[in-house]
């Protein structure tokens, strides 16, 4: 904006949301570090998702995409204003463009362990309600070798003691043949593109909301200048999010994860959850385009598991995998079908939480949708009918409530809280709507946890530095953007001179 | 070149990528602090200035070293999956306490840097306590995996006790090696950075070189100290490092010819740190030598590190002359992908090529150009 009009207030604006920038990339370091140890230390059989199905995804995220923008943020700081602004704009977006690759090499990782890609028909063996996961690229006695030491370790103790067995990949052998099917995982995409648009309206919705604050404490006009070409771009991310990025998300959850989609719907498919099968006209009509579709039941699933039929464990081992039967003892005469049932009742608890979840999600989307047209059609484009009847809802309904020039910056933090409450009840559902797997249809979360023994002392540490980096971090961002000096600071310092 | 070794390398290159910015980081944090505290306590604003100038080499070095850490992790998860599942089990809570380093460290920096000036010197110096504290956290931490690889605990399938864990008697000697070595490094760098014709610093490469040489005499007891209790628990490492000369029967031929080396630099670096300390005592930076001391102190580091994780191969936990293969460790679980592994090799060192760009114009093209001296 600054560019092409030269009002220095852009500029200005530019430089405070620099500062910004460098905060978010501090923590997105911190954080970005606890979670990579979290998963290492707390979770150590996700050691083998590096090891395996993540090995590309995260190799090339460190190798490629962390390095190159880490290197070019700090190249961008040191040439801001030394070079002409087109040069830093083009090392902006190169920055912004590694980010977001950063993004989809991480959830690419994150994403094979909803929707397991390349692994063909084995959970399906186990689990016979799920689909195929893409081409057969596993090896069906590698995968059996795995299953077989994580289980005789978990009823040992702790199945992640398994890995720390010198030997163990050995004794595995290649499970997972092609380590570059990960990076086509249906999932992988259309979660990197709503995450990524999540993300995107998160931070104008922060950046959104300070404006508006601001406005709202000095009723300078020069804030809701700022705020418009924020706003454009906002509200093309919450009417895209929501309705296209978030139907075909769920239509993977439904197609990929159909016990999950089970448990997304308890709260509005009432005691026929629980039963065979049920009618909810809605959901059917976004899950299947038919709204007469029946959705399946927790009974379903359990029915499907007799499929398997008296099959144990020791039969398919004899079988399939005879090298390992010693590994197996514990489970031998357990039958694959109460196995399989053993999983579908171990969601069936928690499936109200999971739904409460994703109901919240799904309402903050609508309100997000609904602020986003009547932001777009009475401010920012007017288009007959449509602005009558937002102008309508603004000026009618919402003014008089509260006040006529509190309406954009009220809807403005409605997108922006909205979208925040939608991010993180959306990620909870997705990920506590995986149990009873840590790898959906494979791995047990029993399976990865580690044996060292969870203290409550050290439980409250942690939780004492999460809430320090999140209360920090906040505080961090509202300091440098409210000091816009700090900017001619860190150029200084990385640069050489005095500050 | 077999796989093993080839990956064997890899790791020991990105871990030695690593290590040439964290001692650096490590040194440089706590010369800054002691710089800025003694300027505190003699009110002395040239060395008020001078900790602002070393301060600023740590941040550039901090945020690369970080970026190799990163990799470094993602490439031991990734190639050595059960090793890192040993460390993450045995040593559950010094990577604990090397995590809280990193997560501390950070947000003190930056409190460190944007309070200098702003609150009164004595609570700014007193900060900086903390700061250095948590900075030597993560060496700390870490330091016991490499304990953990040459004194193996719980590798046995064990939950050994906390308290086994951490008394790894390799530990203590190789923590103080690291750290002198860490502070040694700064102090040299730093001196070299300071001697470069834009950073032009008589009394600044002064007060470094007389650090770095002073701590070469701890250093190397702390070195002696460390050869001798491999020697008690690693004969395999220290036959291998010793070579004929020192009475060594080595299974490598490359390591022990790298360590005599390392030995000869080490000389070299005192020789050349003297000649340049005199000449700095007496008024003039002779720049080819305060530069070249500032090389030599990165490229021991280089060797030493080359030798101390080189002379294990093939195995990567040792007991006494034997150990845990290589191979035996090596991920196996996926047709490891050459083709793209060279790619994030030639990723890293197309990036290290342009940060190393970032910081010749940080450091020395536009290092002193706003100076308020």
């Amino acid at each position: 904006m600054w560019s092409r009009t030269h009002d220095n207030l852009y500029l200005n604006y530019a430089k405070t949301l620099t500062n910004v920038l460098i905060v978010n990339f501090a923590l997105g370091v911190v954080t970005g570090t606890i979670v990579e140890f979290g998963l290492l230390d707390i979770w150590p059989t996700s050691i083998l998702l590096f090891a395996s199905s993540g090995f590309l995804p995260l190799l090339y995220e460190a190798t490629i995409a962390f390095i190159g923008e880490a290197v070019l943020i700090v190249f961008f700081l040191i040439t801001l204003g030394r070079w002409r602004a087109s040069y830093s704009i083009a090392l902006l977006i190169a920055t912004w463009f590694l980010g977001s690759l950063s993004g989809y090499f991480i959830l690419t990782a994150n994403a094979w362990m909803n929707v397991p890609w390349g692994m063909g028909n084995i959970p399906r063996a186990l689990y016979p309600f799920l689909p195929s996961y893409g081409p057969d690229d596993a090896n069906v006695t590698g995968v059996l070798n795995l299953a077989a030491l994580l289980v005789n370790y978990t009823l040992d103790g702790y199945g992640s003691m398994a890995l720390s067995n010198p030997g163990f990949t050995h004794l595995v052998g290649v499970f997972y043949l092609n380590p570059y099917i990960s990076l086509v995982n249906p999932d992988a995409i259309i979660t990197t593109f709503h995450t990524l648009f999540a993300a995107y309206a998160i931070g104008l919705g922060v950046v959104g909301t300070a404006l508006s604050v601001r406005y709202l404490g000095t009723r300078d006009d020069k804030y809701i200048k700022l705020l418009r070409p924020i706003l454009w771009v906002l509200t093309i991310v919450l009417l895209i999010e929501p309705i296209v990025l978030g139907h075909f998300m769920g239509d993977t959850v439904v197609k990929y994860q159909p016990l999950k989609f089970t448990a997304l719907v308890t709260l509005t498919g009432g005691k026929g959850v629980y039963g065979y099968e049920f009618y909810d006209p809605i959901e059917a009509l976004f899950a299947y385009g038919n709204p007469y579709h029946p959705i399946h039941g927790f009974e379903y699933y359990l029915s499907s598991c007799n499929a398997l039929g008296n099959t144990t464990f020791v039969e398919l081992y004899e079988k399939l995998d005879p090298s390992m039967i010693n590994y197996i003892s514990g489970i031998s005469n357990l039958t694959l079908s109460s196995y399989c049932r053993e999983a579908v009742l171990s969601l069936e608890p928690i499936a109200p939480l999971v739904s409460a979840f994703y109901y919240t999600m799904i309402g903050s989307g609508i309100i997000i949708a609904i602020a986003a047209v009547l932001v777009l059609f009475t401010y920012l484009i007017r288009i007959p009918v449509l602005t009558d009847v937002t102008d309508f809802i603004n000026y009618r309904l919402l003014s008089p409530l509260i006040g006529y020039y509190n309406v954009l910056p009220f809807l403005t933090m409605v997108m922006a809280f909205g979208s925040a409450i939608a991010a993180t009840a959306g990620w909870a559902a997705r990920e506590i709507g995986r149990q009873p797997w840590t790898v959906y249809g494979l791995v047990t979360t029993n399976e990865v946890v580690t044996p060292v023994p969870i203290t409550p002392v050290f439980v409250a540490y942690v939780l004492a530095i999460l809430t320090a980096i999140a209360v920090g971090g906040s505080l961090a961002m509202y300091y440098v953007a409210t000091r816009p000096g700090i900017l001619r600071n860190i150029s200084e310092l990385l640069r050489g001179g005095e500050s | 070149m077999s796989i093993d070794l080839f990956l064997f390398s890899l790791l020991g290159f990105t871990l030695i990528m690593h290590l040439i910015f964290v001692n650096v980081i490590i040194g440089v944090t706590v010369l800054t602090v002691a710089i800025r505290y003694t300027a505190y306590l003699r009110n002395d604003p040239y060395l008020e200035l001078l900790a602002r100038r070393a301060f600023r080499v740590m941040v550039i070095f901090d945020l690369f070293g970080g970026v190799w850490g990163t990799i470094l992790t993602v490439y031991m998860a990734g190639f050595f999956p059960s090793m890192v599942a040993i460390f993450t089990r045995v040593y559950f809570y010094p990577v604990a306490i090397a995590l809280t380093g990193i997560l501390v460290s950070i947000p003190l920096i930056v409190m460190y840097w944007h309070l200098w000036g702003r609150i009164s010197p004595r609570s700014h110096s007193l900060l900086g306590i903390p700061m250095a504290i948590s900075v030597l956290l993560v060496p700390l931490g870490f330091r016991y995996l490499f304990a953990g690889l040459n004194y193996p605990i719980g590798i046995d399938g064990d939950q050994p006790s906390y308290i086994a864990a951490l008394a790894n008697p390799v530990y203590p000697a190789l923590a103080l090696h690291t750290i002198l070595g860490g502070l040694d490094i700064g102090a040299f760098v730093l001196a070299a950075i300071l001697a470069t014709r834009s950073n032009m610093d008589v009394r600044g490469v002064r007060i470094a070189l007389s650090t770095g040489m002073a701590l070469l005499i701890p250093q190397s007891i702390a070195g002696a100290y460390y050869y001798v209790v491999l020697a008690e628990y690693d004969p395999y490492i220290v036959n291998n490092i010793a070579g004929p000369l020192l009475g060594g029967k080595p299974s490598l031929g490359f390591v022990y010819p790298l360590f005599y080396t390392a030995i000869v630099l080490v000389v070299a670096l005192t020789i050349v740190g003297a000649i340049a300390l005199y000449n700095a005592m007496m008024g003039f930076v002779n720049r080819p030598l305060a530069i070249t001391a500032g090389i030599l102190s990165e490229l021991i580091l280089v060797l030493m590190e080359f030798v101390n994780d080189g002379s294990r191969y093939p195995y990567l936990f040792l007991s006494g002359n034997a150990g845990i293969p290589v191979n035996e460790l090596l991920n196996e679980a996926i047709p490891l992908p050459l083709v793209a592994i060279y790619t994030m090799i030639a990723s890293t060192l197309i990036f290290t090529a342009i940060f190393s760009i970032v910081l010749y114009y940080g450091l020395f093209r536009r290092y002193l150009p706003e100076t308020e001296e």
